[in-house]
């Protein structure tokens, strides 16, 4: 009973060992899919959000992507929009923000492909939005391309994956 | 063991074969109200064509549940189709589509689909024109055919 006791308390400390390290050391994986969910969270607003709010919030939305990050993207109704570098990206989400009431984004189906050898990664996911402005949630197939910088991952490009076209 | 074999071909079906889809959104009204479980057949076009009037699921099947559109095949590669006042015309003719009930005057110049291309639209026509995701899609993204 002893060594029963013993295997089993050994068992439990290297299962708490290693939630543990897994905690306090994540894996890359991990932090892409925290820094795709608080970039979803960056991007929701609230309706009536104040002027100063919503420019730090742009602003917070744009430092998620690398100086020189771009989006190209064509959702399904809209025209392309392509926008390069920080001061871009700051501008169109004010200009999103001063569009809409409101507007809450969501990522599902993520998937994340690393190349830890040069320190990149590609994610896949399906982004669901639901805005003042449509009936009903629009859905959105993405592709993000990451590069990790000082040990943060930062977006690189940004597009929509198209399956139909008008 | 019947109850192994059971699981066994459940299992084989599920991943392979016959997937379940949540319908979200009006956009096949009123064929699929919102909220309706349907299922997929992953392998129905790997034996043949999608037809006419086929309702799909279109996307890619990934290591994850993936959202997919479904909606209707209405003209097929190489067709030419054009939308007047909220009316389907395919190779010159009205297409009849008794599946329609709502009609919003929505307005599509002529298209010509290419070889692999097929058009497909959801049966809710009585929605705003954009507000509703329809359009060309290549053969390699139509996932399966909604099965019942």
């Amino acid at each position: 009973l002893k060594t029963g006791l013993r295997l089993a308390l050994l068992l439990a400390l290297l299962a708490g060992g290693f939630w543990l390290w897994r905690v306090l050391f994540p894996g890359d994986e991990v932090l892409i899919r925290q820094r795709l969910q608080e970039l979803a969270a960056a991007a929701s607003f609230e309706p009536n959000e104040a002027p100063l709010v919503k420019v730090t919030n742009a602003a917070r939305l744009a430092n998620f992507f690398t100086p020189d990050g771009t989006v190209d993207v064509q959702p399904w109704g809209y025209q392309r929009a392509v926008l390069a570098g920080r001061d871009e990206l700051r501008q169109a989400a004010v200009g999103v923000r001063n569009a809409l009431a409101s507007l809450t984004v969501e990522a599902r189906n993520v998937e994340v492909t690393l190349t830890p050898e040069t320190g990149q990664a590609s994610v896949r996911f399906t982004l669901v939005g639901r805005s003042s402005r449509d009936p009903e949630p629009q859905s959105q197939e993405m592709r993000l391309d990451l590069r990790k910088l000082d040990g943060e991952w930062f977006i690189q490009r940004a597009s929509t994956v198209e399956y139909l076209r008008p | 063991m019947r109850v192994l074999a059971l699981v066994l071909v459940s299992f084989i079906l599920i991943k392979w074969v016959i997937f379940p889809v949540r319908v979200t959104g009006i956009s096949m009204e009123p064929t699929y109200p919102d909220g309706r479980i349907k299922l997929v057949n992953r392998l129905i076009y790997r034996y043949s064509a999608p037809q006419r009037g086929d309702i799909v699921s279109i996307g890619e099947y990934g290591q994850t549940r993936r959202e997919m559109y479904m909606k209707r095949i209405v003209a097929l590669p190489g067709e030419t189709y054009f939308i007047r006042d909220g009316f389907l015309h395919v190779n010159g003719q009205r297409l009849e589509e008794p599946y329609v009930v709502n009609r919003a005057r929505w307005q599509v110049p002529p298209t010509t689909l290419g070889e692999d291309e097929y058009l497909v639209i959801g049966d809710n026509r009585g929605m705003h024109q954009m507000h509703h995701t329809f359009g060309r899609v290549e053969r390699q993204y139509i996932v399966g055919k909604v099965i019942f």
